[in-house]
């Protein structure tokens, strides 16, 4: 199988393969990001050049080449390989194909490429005849004796070879189209099925650990978002280290004061989420999406609660996030079979993690307000409120049904910062991005 | 070029086997593609599964030298690119102090003495006093050279950001020698522990390989390599055992090394086959966490 080369001269060929598979892998770049995997333009003609430096002989190289360029992420792998079967499924160039072919397949021997690797020196695929005479000439091989030559029949073979690049090109295009028309849509449509699915109900297994990784993914876009460009501070701590450093050029007197350049992120965060009855499953998520979050926040503390809070930050500090969650369940403490009391809840909030409200805090609270007609008391909310920054209460419910029957919604909502449904990934997205604005304050 | 590039997929395979490291394939393609294209190489995986291994080798196996940075928290410019000794300078300054009032004897004017004074400019300021790091070793080098940038998950992003500049153009400006541009681009390779996400910005630079830990096959092949005197049969029971324990939610799943050095161990125990009593007294050598050790003992005790 040739290879491309570019350094050869009256670019015919290579031009055309050039094109060609620009083409491809812009699509297939395009289709990654449809699914949902942030490929950039940069990465894509990086896919483009890296193909020039392979022989299309085997597929596998195809893939991790493409890979290696494209992908970032081991969480992406599996959207790439399924998509990479899809998009690239036509036939590959098989050895009989070639066989049926009176003449060797080199591509002539060109001048040595910049770049130092020679298109000669590759090892000869493996092909289990040995190479025929062309018309009594010595075979390919010796390229550096054939150089320069331009005898007719080897223009013949390069129109010959034009063909079949042509015909296993379209066939690839079509494979492609092929690809385009069925799995676009029906990925597309289920990404949009997965965010606006009901997280409060019983999901099938395969949609929660689906749900799951989205939520992750939330969080990893979210995160790197932040991380773009830190501005250097002009004002803030000095740091004391780089102005002596600095200090060294005068002689050890400090004119110019070195400050600190990180923008810390003040924010801790406080998280109170509601476990008792389908709550739960929307407060796994959450717990979920704020554990991958925590380096965006000075500080995150992690309560759950039915009728009265219970710290499970260590928990979660200290096993892998799933084996965490199972243990929740277990905690001694914690009633699920209790009737939800808010109330309760904030005040013994207020009484005993006073050490964690303070000014910087926010409180994020997860809960339907349904306080199974125990007292409100929403001076404790209130209370709160007066210490920390703000309250954020986000509610699985859908907003139709709040104060409805027990809930007391409207008793918290004038202490709130903000009231927010939460029932699907597309509500968490929104939650999480609002508590991080917040932090960049 | 010389034998410092590879010329292909297959070239970078039997090379690195040369230097006794069985490189699947997407780690020969990605070290590949990443000399052919001047890209440097981002791999991230779990501790010990040869990601240091992999750049020591590399440049083993293309005959250069490799230069590694690396990184740990609080790492910031001056010590990854250079230092400027002023204190030396300026000693050297004061003990030739004679010799600048021999130059400038004479001198009618100021301007005059100043004058003189910048034709020697250069000894002032010349590359005796700067101390070069490992960016600036990598771009002053004569010859290519591999850049280890080890663990750079360990430093913060403002690094990272530094870094990526670097990267970018492989020439940095020293205010008081001007710039300096490297005259050959060193292979660049990142390991990461992924502790933390890197910077889309870094990450979109490189080409990406992850690096995991390796099969039943592969793991067989490298034990029996790296240790003599360990018989086939006492390799597969090994291997299965260490693949079984990954499997399981520990602390610290044990890596290439450890299996290494365990197998070492059931050598000189003379364990064969495998028996309980063997595994039991030597499995500290496979797991450093006293909670895995329990936890493993447990699964066993099934």
């Amino acid at each position: 199988m040739w290879r491309r080369s570019s350094g050869s001269s009256a670019g015919d060929l290579p031009a055309l393969w050039e094109t060609a598979m620009t083409g491809q892998v812009t699509e297939f770049a395009r289709a990654l990001r449809d699914a949902g995997v942030r490929v950039s333009l940069a990465e894509a003609l990086d896919a483009c050049r890296a193909l020039e430096h392979l022989s299309l002989e085997r597929r596998a190289d195809l893939r991790l080449a493409l890979r290696c360029a494209l992908i970032k992420d081991p969480a992406d792998f599996p959207t790439f390989d399924l998509l990479f079967e899809k998009y690239f499924r036509c036939h590959w160039p098989r050895r009989k194909q070639r066989e049926s072919r009176p003449r060797t397949f080199r591509h002539e021997g060109a001048a040595p490429r910049p770049g130092g690797s020679q298109p000669g020196t590759r090892p000869a695929p493996p092909r289990p005849e040995p190479e025929r005479k062309r018309d009594g000439k010595q075979p390919l091989n010796e390229t550096d004796a054939r150089k320069g030559e331009r005898a007719p029949d080897q223009r013949e073979e390069r129109s010959e070879e034009e063909r079949w690049l042509a015909e296993w090109l379209a066939d690839l295009e079509e494979g492609m189209g092929e690809a385009r028309r069925e799995g676009l849509r029906e990925l597309r449509q289920r990404r949009s099925d997965l965010r606006r699915l009901d997280l409060t109900r019983r999901l099938e297994p395969e949609d929660a650990r689906q749900v799951a990784e989205a939520v992750e993914k939330l969080a990893r876009k979210l995160a790197s978002r932040e991380s773009l460009r830190r501005r250097r501070a002009r004002r803030g701590k000095v740091d004391l280290k780089a102005t002596l450093a600095r200090s060294a050029r005068t002689g050890g007197v400090p004119f110019h004061i070195e400050r600190r350049r990180r923008t810390v992120a003040k924010t801790k965060l406080l998280l109170l989420c509601d476990v008792s009855g389908s709550v739960w499953r929307v407060a796994a998520f959450l717990l979920r999406l704020i554990h991958h979050l925590q380096n965006q926040f000075a500080r995150t503390h992690s309560l759950v609660f039915v009728d009265r809070p219970v710290d499970v930050s260590e928990l979660l500090a200290r096993y892998p996030f799933e084996d965490a969650l199972a243990r929740i369940r277990d905690i001694p403490d914690l009633n699920l079979n209790a009737y939800s009391d808010f109330g309760n809840t904030f005040y013994e909030l207020l009484d005993d993690y006073a050490p964690l409200l303070d000014r910087d805090t926010v409180l994020l609270v997860l809960g339907d307000a349904r306080t199974n007609q125990f007292e409100p008391m929403e001076w404790a909310l209130a209370d709160l409120r007066q210490r920390i920054r703000r309250v954020v209460w986000l509610n699985p419910e859908p907003p139709e049904r709040w104060n409805t029957g027990d809930s007391v919604i409207r008793a918290y909502a004038p202490f709130c910062g903000a009231v927010l449904p939460c029932a699907t990934l597309e509500d968490l997205e929104e939650a999480a991005r609002l508590l991080l604005s917040d932090t960049r304050a | 070029m010389s034998e410092s590039q590879f010329t292909s997929i297959e070239e970078v395979i039997r090379r690195f086997e040369e230097q006794e490291y069985i490189c699947p394939r997407d780690v020969a393609v990605t070290v590949y593609l990443a000399g052919q294209m001047g890209k440097p190489v981002l791999t991230e995986g779990p501790a010990g599964v040869g990601k240091t291994e992999l750049a020591k080798v590399w440049a083993q196996a293309t005959g250069r030298e490799l230069i590694r940075l690396q990184c740990y928290e609080g790492l910031d410019e001056s010590k990854a690119l250079y230092e400027w000794e002023y204190t030396k300078q300026l000693l050297y300054t004061q003990m030739l102090k004679e010799k600048i009032g021999e130059i400038l004897a004479g001198a009618a004017t100021l301007g005059e003495a100043v004058a003189r004074l910048r034709t020697h400019e250069s000894s002032f300021f010349s590359r005796d006093f700067l101390v070069p790091r490992p960016l600036l070793r990598a771009i002053l080098a004569d010859q290519p050279a591999v850049l280890l940038i080890d663990e750079v998950d360990r430093a913060d992003q403002e690094f990272e950001a530094f870094l990526l500049e670097v990267l970018s153009d492989f020439q940095v400006s020293v205010p008081e020698l001007g710039t300096l541009t490297a005259r050959h681009r060193p292979a660049v390779i990142l390991t990461s522990n992924a502790t933390r996400q890197l910077s889309e910005a870094l990450r979109r630079r490189c080409l990406y390989l992850y690096m995991d830990y390796p099969s039943h096959e592969q793991e067989v092949k490298i034990v029996t390599r790296k240790v003599p005197g360990l018989d086939a049969r006492l390799a597969e029971q090994a291997v299965q055992f260490v693949q079984k324990v990954r499997a399981l939610p520990l602390r610290k799943a044990p890596s290439i090394g450890e299996t290494r050095d365990w197998a070492r161990a059931l050598v000189l125990l003379n364990a064969r086959p495998l028996s309980r009593q063997v595994l039991l007294d030597s499995l500290n050598a496979l797991l450093k966490d006293r909670e895995d050790v329990e936890k493993v003992l447990r699964e066993l005790g099934r």
